[in-house]
């Protein structure tokens, strides 16, 4: 097991740094806007800061200088968004608005996802199932902007209840948690919940009428138990094995969250400095958010797989196909 | 239980010796088949026309298609075609003029001076189609009240426009009003400064003087605010349905100074226009700057129908600068299906050859190759189109810089699902016989086993177009794909424009937010119908 994990490890480094390479170049050659330091006369310092700094060196000089840097923590400067600023400073300062929007979004959705999926399960070719079914297949389909819009324009417009956009947390001194804040965060959050609702409640009843229908369930209401205590102590438990992992992956890419979301919404988070990076071509920036992406799907793949195992001891990780 | 017992009551008519075999002296024979033999893909559409949600999803499919193949046959609009004067206005279908959805209108609460302004527009449509109610609200000064109007406005009804012609075009509206009795292009020209060419003419500049200096006369105005009044009554004409004398309502505690049209002692309004020596209304007036050209005051709706023959309609409403939303839409929509399409073509294609090679071949091969798509599914979408974008689009245009970045990591899902039937087929015994019997790899790649895997595949590849098109629509919504500069719309660049007026101006989201729903929806539906008739055995599963 420690072997196949240090195995899988190895070459999910080897992936991201071949794809760092990849991002590197491509993104070093590309042109660079004017620059300007603030201040007068910031258009030459600004040149000669970089000139000094190695930007204007041949690319594999740069890429080596680079590789140089990251061992000593530094990952560059931002030249447009916040002239020095490092990209990990302006990273850290706008995790809490994407995590905060995606953890509420999850508590929200996983549980009404699940339960709407048991029921349909349960109810299964019934007129509950058809009618759920269809309004689960209509809700993954509809993009999740259009949503957005919907909220936006019902809730902030139409009846007025919500705010149209997140508010700044230093109107609330910097305190995520004031229900304020959590107001002008839910049309966000309402936005996001329904396709990860649709989803979930597609993918848990797929899963437990799959369960429901096997011998082992016939044996446990031979036995004695009720339908409640069948379907909660064998079925639904074996049906969470391929649905926590999908749990788990998706509390992993909350912190990459949806850049479209938080560019409707005026979230000031991690998909909007990237969308920032991409417009005011902050090179450095860009490269930092983009790997960050990146590993975030790398590192989530790899616990995602790891988690079957863990779930379900019968899943053997990389064992051979002679059990070793 | 003693329902289950044979009842011998039940058989009480019935005798043994009056019974025959069926078949007593006959021969027993295998009898041939009356039905034909289904092939396998006939039996998948037949299970797929039984599908109603699919067939109804296919119907959609097929009219938003002929939606965007014939909405640019039906209008002369093109994509860039736009008429600021028209900037907002609502949708409107002729077919329902008049029933207050969709006929350009909506229900408005003006306040006095507005509505009297309205209601003295000099041209054809009014702007007020139906007064629904009057009343009364307390005003911000205290004791006194603001009368206020419900009515049903009419966002097309723009009125009066003043501009320069040349000499010709001006020639033509005149033909034009001729041929068409009745019908008035031209207003008469109200003069903003005294003009020497009409000198018993009244004008803007000299009433207005005038009027501010009865006001200071009668003290509801100190003479130090004289040129700044005047200078803010004057701006009023900008708008050149101001062809009247106004009066302005003072001291009220306003702000701003209300200026509504003025009335003599017979209720006719007071107007401005320009008169010849003989007392006739001037309809052109000569630009002085340059001599070909004349100024004219026009009735915009009617010159709109002398200039495109038509009334002007905007059947999904216009943008804040008169784009027709309908014309963009279609051909956002053609963008959406033709990338859609083609990408799952191609990454079909890509995707065949990789995972059979991969699958078939095994070993280092397929080691290689493995690490290789590894390596390319990690790279995120929106990083991948944006560097595609940096990269190519100065040089390739976006639309197909966006195309290689799907076609560069879309494929890899197909070579996955080619690749596993791969696995699962090559070491059946048919495959081996066939093998034995002298077949060459491309035969037992392409004959043997592919065929497997053709229904997993035409079912991934057409629920790859409505994520191809989601991405689109995403990437062009963020502006990452620039379209700015071409004249391909997308119904993200749409939704974008919109979105800054989704409060006031929503139709500019509905359509194309409607729109795209609908695609997805129908993509999805067919995506899951086709599954199910591939392999009836998935049927009700997720």
């Amino acid at each position: 097991m420690t072997k196949y994990v240090l195995k899988r490890i190895g070459l999910m480094v080897l992936t991201f740094f071949i794809i760092f390479t990849i991002c590197f170049f491509l993104i070093r050659a590309l042109p660079v806007p004017i620059i300007s330091a603030p201040g007068s006369d910031g258009e030459r310092i600004a040149a000669e800061f970089r000139e000094k700094m190695g930007y204007n060196a041949p690319l594999l000089v740069q890429y080596f200088r680079y590789l140089g840097q990251i061992f000593q923590g530094n990952f560059g400067y931002s030249f447009q968004i916040q002239w020095l600023s490092t990209p990990w400073e302006l990273m850290s300062s706008r995790f809490a608005p994407t995590v905060l929007i995606n953890i509420y979004t999850m508590i929200f959705a996983v549980p009404i996802g699940l339960g709407l999926g048991v029921f349909m399960a349960l109810r299964k070719n019934k007129i509950e199932d058809h009618v759920l079914s269809v309004l689960v297949m209509l809700f993954i389909s509809v993009p999740s902007f259009v949503y957005a819009f919907l909220v936006q324009y019902l809730f902030g417009t139409v009846w007025g209840i919500l705010p149209l956009k997140m508010e700044a947390v230093a109107r609330f001194d910097g305190n995520w948690f004031h229900p304020e804040m959590f107001r002008s965060m839910l049309p966000a959050i309402i936005s996001m919940c329904f396709g990860t609702i649709a989803g979930f409640a597609r993918y848990t009843r797929a899963e437990l009428t799959e369960v429901l229908t096997s011998d082992f369930m016939l044996l446990a209401r031979t036995k004695g138990l009720t339908r409640t205590q069948a379907t909660l102590r064998h079925a639904f438990r074996n049906s969470l094995v391929p649905i926590f992992p999908m749990i788990l992956g998706e509390f992993i890419g909350i912190l990459s969250g949806s850049v479209i979301i938080e560019s409707i919404f005026a979230v000031n988070g991690i998909g909007g400095l990237f969308l920032e990076s991409i417009t005011k071509r902050d090179y450095d920036v860009f490269l930092f958010v983009g790997m960050f992406y990146v590993l975030i799907g790398l590192v989530g793949g790899l616990i995602v797989d790891l988690s079957y195992g863990w779930v379900d001891p019968r899943i053997r990780m990389g064992g051979t196909k002679n059990g070793q | 239980m003693a329902n289950n017992f044979v009842d011998p009551k039940q058989y009480a008519g019935y005798h043994s010796d009056k019974m025959t075999f069926v078949q007593q002296d006959k021969e027993l024979h295998d009898t041939k088949f009356e039905t034909k033999p289904i092939s396998y893909l006939r039996g998948c559409w037949n299970r797929f026309a039984k599908n109603k949600g699919s067939i109804v999803a296919g119907v959609i499919l097929l009219l938003i298609l002929s939606f965007a193949i014939i909405a640019p046959f039906t209008t002369s609009r093109t994509v860039d075609w736009n008429d600021p004067n028209y900037q907002f206005v609502l949708p409107k279908a002729p077919l329902f003029e008049g029933t207050g959805f969709w006929d350009g209108t909506e229900q408005k609460r003006v306040y006095e001076t507005e509505y009297l302004i309205i209601d003295n527009y000099e041209t054809e449509d009014k702007p007020i189609r139906q007064l629904i109610s009057e009343g009364q609200e307390k005003s911000l000064v205290p004791g006194e009240y603001d009368k206020y109007y419900v009515v049903r406005y009419d966002t097309y009804a723009v009125g009066a426009k003043q501009f320069s012609v040349s000499d010709s075009e001006y020639q033509s509206i005149l033909d034009w009003e001729s041929k068409h009795e009745g019908r008035k292009v031209l207003l008469p020209i109200v003069l903003s400064e005294p003009n020497a060419d009409y000198p018993n003419s009244p004008d803007v500049r000299t009433f207005v003087e005038d009027y501010v200096d009865t006001l200071i006369a009668e003290n509801k105005l100190i003479a130090a605010s004289r040129a700044n009044f005047i200078n803010s009554i004057k701006n009023l004409y900008v708008n050149a349905n101001r062809y009247y004398k106004v009066e302005c309502v003072l001291n009220r505690g306003r702000a701003t100074t209300t200026c509504r049209p003025s009335f003599d002692e017979n209720g006719k309004i007071r107007d401005l226009y320009c008169v010849d020596n003989n007392g006739d209304y001037v309809y052109a007036l000569n630009d002085t700057s340059s001599g070909a050209q004349k100024t004219i005051r026009v009735d915009y709706n009617v010159y709109y129908e002398y200039k495109y023959g038509a009334k002007c309609v905007y059947l999904f409403g216009a943008s804040p600068i008169g784009h027709d939303i309908f014309v963009r839409l279609a051909s956002g929509a053609r963008l959406s299906l033709l990338l859609g399409v083609s990408v799952s073509l191609i990454n079909l294609l890509i995707g065949l050859l990789w995972g059979s090679i991969s699958g078939y071949y095994g070993g280092t091969v397929d080691l290689i190759m493995e690490r290789v798509t590894d390596i390319l599914s990690a790279i995120p979408f929106v990083i991948m189109a944006t560097l595609f974008q940096l990269h190519l689009a100065p040089k390739a245009g976006p639309i197909p810089s966006l195309l290689f970045a799907f076609v560069v990591t879309g494929w890899i899902g197909t070579a996955a699902t080619t690749r596993m039937q791969f696995y699962r087929f090559k070491n059946q015994e048919y495959v081996l016989a066939s093998r034995t019997l002298g077949a060459k790899d491309l035969r037992l790649i392409f004959v043997d086993i592919l065929p497997n895997a053709i229904g997993t595949l035409i079912t991934s590849s057409v629920l790859m177009i409505p994520g191809v098109i989601f991405s689109e629509s995403s990437l062009s919504y963020l502006n990452i794909i620039d379209l700015s500069n071409s004249n391909i719309t997308s119904v993200g660049t749409l939704l974008n424009e919109g979105s800054s007026f989704l409060a006031s101006y929503p139709h500019m989201v509905l359509f194309p937010a409607i729109f795209i729903s609908i695609l997805m929806i129908s993509f999805n539906l067919i995506g899951n119908g086709l599954r199910d008739a591939f392999n009836p055995t998935l049927r009700g599963e997720e």
